[in-house]
């Protein structure tokens, strides 16, 4: 028989100290990317600002924390068919801004749908393999539902144009589809098409998305648009050295060399301050935060919950790795915030939800 | 849902996560591997470009399109000015420096300039302040006395547009602006700057596009100071396509001397091109004032003047043609078969139609009057009787034949199209139907009917090359500084749907109006015998006069004195240009708008060879 362990330490508090570390460092950080020596407020206006949008944050982990995941798992269909209505809407009658039409207004507040798209795949997909009545490995006739249940709102994300957030669905939804299980003989086959598709699917790109890829590169093409973030970029992360220049002392973000520092090119800001070293321990923590969110897949009560806990944590991967490694110059230039540290109110909301999911799934795990 | 199912789901899962925390260990151990490479091996080199070499793009402003007259005389040029800088990093103590500043440079106020450096952030006070653009000798030269002993201060060149023939030209070259913010965030104004320049009005707003040229990169080096250290020319400015215009600046200055005490327009047409070789507008301002910012005073001035001086009457101001109409009146006529050449009305001096009485401007009666004479003596009554017998929307059709009621098209912004009237457009407009009493006033050109300068003139252009309508141009070709490529505008003609022998007629006419006894402009034929010109006058009425007898111009208050017209073209024989004048409030057009023309057409006949070789002036 199983002993009911207290209410209180079934919450995962390490995932918690994770991310509060992270999303402290991530203010400070934004303190000193917005400081300046002759400041008149104590408090700038970006750090006020973050500080608020925690606090709501705070609430939407609240709510996923709160209501029984195995919701989700019911309401998973129709709020994958709501994604795609919106999807569609947006293409119809969204807002457009430079160049690409990626929100809609509602009641006067305006929200891009391909946020909720993420997650609307995430819940469909583990609903869906949760669900599976054949054992796996899956062979790829026997993918073709998932497959499509990914390549809709891929295709509509992609028609925004925001190649960006369709990239990450596909990546998210790669991963989970591999920790379901798929045979060897058909991931070969998915890679080599994926290639080519990519190979082809060049001429569909609009300029300004083949102009970030020449640029990633051969960054001396451009030095004044994105070659110019990423050379920036890279002198403001190389001069930070070992022991980094200090807090407050990065003379790079001080005269504001950086472009975007304190959203999109954040962790350049934190690297020149604290170095190699405190680079390093940022992606350690960020390595362990990750460790947690797979260890709460494994651990879960069933199916849906694995599923559900693995493609929230492939989430905060992708977002993770493609932005550092943007910052350094080992991918592209393509606008995603790293999670839980960047500057904007709407990654942070989202991304405290998607945690509070997985205090859930660990809350409601089998205790012997 | 099976157990067993749960657990080869659960077998798999867990084989599977192995892999992919393994995956994710390698993706951070690359990122570190990369961290490691940038800051640890490479870090010297980084801090190195950090202290020393920061990079940035700074632009290179493209010189502006210069601006030529038909003989390649230069109407837009740009001139080195001076613009006077703060660089705050420099200045030592700012409260003597504004102080003398304000010493040297009057217009800066001490207050305003300690204001502004108070709020640069501290990051940018390595960039230049402009303080004022455009600074004239005197403040030059005492900046330039005194320079040494004011540090923080710099004076910069930057290109200045100068129009050599200021107030000449002024409508017609239109003037500069800058740019505004609500501007900058339009696409059209995708690759302007804060601080730009931007066409305006007349030609400048006109050819923007080519005239602005494409901007230049230079990239720079500065140092942590922020000083320049090193620059190198990443994309070389491509200056702006230069013009040539269509118009003889020496004939523009006669017409701009012409009108000088005048309110109106003068505008003198080739009528085998559609040239335009001289258009004025009075009164008129000084655009050179809007090339740099153009100062408080000055603008209110321009702008606080009644008389509107940068409005261009020539295609903006609106006007009955009066009597300058009747030849368009009496082509319809003679096209539609109500009249011949010989059909005769006679005149008493007035003419009833119902219970109304209209009434010819000579009130003793012409007695009988055919078609050359209603011209030449510009009887209102054979007009009368002429619009009793055609409908209103048969003139209509004619006028607008001749390009009246609509834009010409001539390249300029903001050309207003004057009115035609026609049946629809009363019963549209103003509701109600049309009288047939309104038709007699249309015939005389007053009414609804209104047209531009311009429009007059290019209505005349078919009457003196025998048939074909010319879509005015200012530009003849477009000159691209780097190739030398040249764009030539082509002329746009359109030949008139009327039997030639008829506007033949109204062509005779029209020179007996000016060279034949009892002609309302005989006294330019006496004055200037040489030109054979031919022309129609006309009087506009500003307020429509009540019954009784007309009374002394010289005793109606200006504003509500009549508009004078007058429509010439000259030689006869073989017409080489054709004028129109509208003076405002001028009263009769033979006296005060005929002598405008006739001077024009012999100032550019003269400097022609042909008049000079005939009369022998020199």
């Amino acid at each position: 028989m199983s002993i009911r362990q207290p209410r209180i330490s079934r919450i995962d508090g390490g995932l918690l100290l994770l991310c509060v570390i992270l999303f402290t460092l991530g203010c400070l950080t934004i303190y000193s990317a917005a400081f300046d020596p002759d400041m008149a407020s104590w408090l700038p206006h970006h750090c006020r600002r973050q500080l608020l949008w925690f606090v709501v944050g705070i609430g939407g982990m609240t709510i996923g924390f709160a209501i029984d995941y195995h919701l989700f798992e019911k309401i998973a269909y129709p709020v994958y068919a709501l994604a795609l209505i919106l999807l569609v809407l947006v293409l119809l009658m969204g807002r457009t801004s430079m160049g690409a039409t990626r929100w809609l207004t509602v009641a006067g507040l305006t929200f891009q749908p391909s946020e909720l798209a993420k997650l609307a795949v995430i819940m469909a997909l583990a609903r869906y393999f949760s669900r599976r009545r054949i054992a796996p490995p899956y062979n790829l006739r026997e993918l073709v539902i998932p497959f499509g249940l990914v390549a809709f709102p891929f295709l509509l994300i992609i028609r925004q144009p925001d190649l960006g957030t369709a990239m990450l669905v596909a990546l998210i939804s790669a991963a989970m589809i591999f920790a379901a299980g798929i045979t060897r003989h058909s991931m070969t086959t998915i890679c080599g098409l994926a290639g080519a598709a990519a190979a082809g699917g060049w001429h569909f790109l609009h300029d300004y998305q083949q102009q970030r890829i020449l640029t990633f590169i051969s960054p001396e093409m451009d030095p004044r648009g994105a070659g110019y973030h990423i050379a920036q970029s890279k002198i403001a992360v190389g001069s930070g050295g070992i022991w980094g220049k200090g807090f407050l002392k990065g003379t790079q973000t001080l005269l504001h060399f950086l472009p975007e520092q304190h959203t999109d090119f954040i962790f350049a800001v934190y690297a020149e301050q604290w170095g190699f070293l405190g680079g390093s321990l940022l992606i350690a923590v960020f390595l362990l935060f990750l460790l947690r969110g797979l260890t709460i897949g494994t651990e879960a009560r069933d199916p849906f919950g694995s599923y559900l806990a693995i493609g929230i944590t492939a989430t905060f991967f992708w977002q993770f790795f493609i932005n550092i490694g943007m910052v350094i110059g080992l991918m592209p230039v393509v606008g995603i915030p790293l999670p839980l540290f960047s500057y904007g109110g709407t990654s942070l909301l989202t991304s405290l939800t998607l945690i509070g999911i997985l205090l859930n799934i660990h809350f409601r795990k089998k205790y012997f | 849902m099976s157990f067993i199912d749960q657990q080869t789901k659960q077998e798999q899962l867990e084989k599977n996560v192995r892999i992919i925390l393994a995956v994710i260990c390698l993706a951070a151990l690359a990122l570190v591997a990369r961290l490691w490479y940038l800051q640890v091996i490479r870090g010297g080199d980084y801090n190195l470009q950090a202290q020393n070499n920061r990079i940035r793009v700074r632009r290179m402003r493209a010189l502006r399109g210069l601006v030529y007259d038909r003989h390649r005389r230069l109407l837009a040029d740009n001139h080195p000015g001076f613009n006077l800088s703060l660089i705050p990093e420099n200045v030592i103590d700012i409260e003597s420096l504004a102080a003398a500043i304000q010493r040297h440079v009057p217009d800066l106020e001490a207050v305003d300039i300690i204001h502004r450096y108070g709020e640069i952030p501290r990051h940018l006070h390595y960039k230049p302040v402009k303080l004022k653009n455009n600074l004239d000798r005197d403040e030059l030269a005492r900046l330039a006395a005194h320079q040494s002993g004011l540090p923080g201060i710099l004076v910069e060149i930057e290109p200045l547009r100068t129009y050599p023939f200021d107030d000449d030209c002024a409508h017609i070259l239109g003037y500069l602006g800058f740019i505004n913010e609500e501007e900058l965030s339009q696409p059209a104004y995708e690759s302007y700057y804060p601080d730009d320049l931007v066409g305006r009005t007349g030609i400048e707003a006109a050819y923007e596009e080519v005239l602005r040229g494409t901007d230049g990169k230079r990239q720079v080096e500065v140092n942590a100071m922020g000083r320049e250290v090193r620059s190198h020319v990443l994309a070389a400015p491509t200056a702006g396509a230069s013009l040539t215009l269509t118009i003889d600046i020496e004939l523009q200055r006669h017409a701009a001397t012409l009108l000088k005490e005048l309110t109106g327009a003068i505008v003198a047409l080739d009528p085998h091109t559609g040239d335009v070789l001289a258009m004025a507008s009075s009164p008129t301002f000084s655009n050179n004032l809007f090339a740099a910012r153009i100062s408080r005073e000055d603008w209110q001035r321009i702008h606080g003047n009644p008389l509107h001086p940068l409005q261009n009457r020539a295609i903006q101001g609106t006007y009955p043609p009066g009597s300058t109409f009747k030849p368009i009146v009496a082509a319809a006529a003679l096209e539609d078969g109500v009249i011949t050449e010989r059909t005769a009305f006679f005149c008493n001096g007035t003419h009833k139609m119902g219970d109304t009485a209209f009434r010819c401007w000579n009130k003793y009666g012409h007695g009988g009057v055919d078609l050359g004479r209603s011209l030449k003596e510009s009887c209102d009554v054979y007009y009368y009787n002429l619009g009793e017998q055609i409908p209103i929307d048969r003139i209509a059709h004619y006028a607008e034949m001749f390009g009246l009621g609509r834009e010409t098209g001539i390249d300029l912004p903001e050309e207003r199209p004057g009115l035609v009237p026609t049946s629809s457009w009363k019963l549209k407009h103003i509701h109600q139907q049309w009288y047939g009493g309104e038709t007699l006033s249309v015939a005389i050109g007053q009414g609804y009917t209104t047209a531009t300068p311009l429009q007059m003139a290019a209505a005349y252009v078919p009457l003196a090359n025998g048939g074909t309508w010319f879509r005015p141009r200012l530009v003849r070709d477009i000159i691209r500084p780097e190739t030398g490529g040249r764009i030539v505008t082509p002329a746009a003609p359109r030949g008139l749907e009327i039997d030639p022998r008829h506007l033949e007629k109204i062509r005779r006419a029209l020179w007996r109006v000016v060279n034949e006894p009892r002609g309302t402009a005989h006294a330019l034929g006496r004055q200037h015998p040489e030109l054979e010109m031919a022309g129609k006058t006309g009087t506009a009425q500003v307020v429509r006069m009540g019954s009784g007898p007309p009374p002394d111009e010289e005793e109606i208050p200006w504003k509500y004195r009549d508009h004078a017209w007058f429509v010439g073209f000259a030689p006869f024989r073989e017409p080489r240009i054709v004028v129109a004048a509208l003076v405002e409030h001028g009263g009769h057009g033979g006296s005060a708008a005929g002598p405008l023309v006739s001077e024009l057409i012999a100032r550019y006949l003269g400097n022609g060879n042909e008049a000079n070789e005939r009369s022998g002036e020199p």
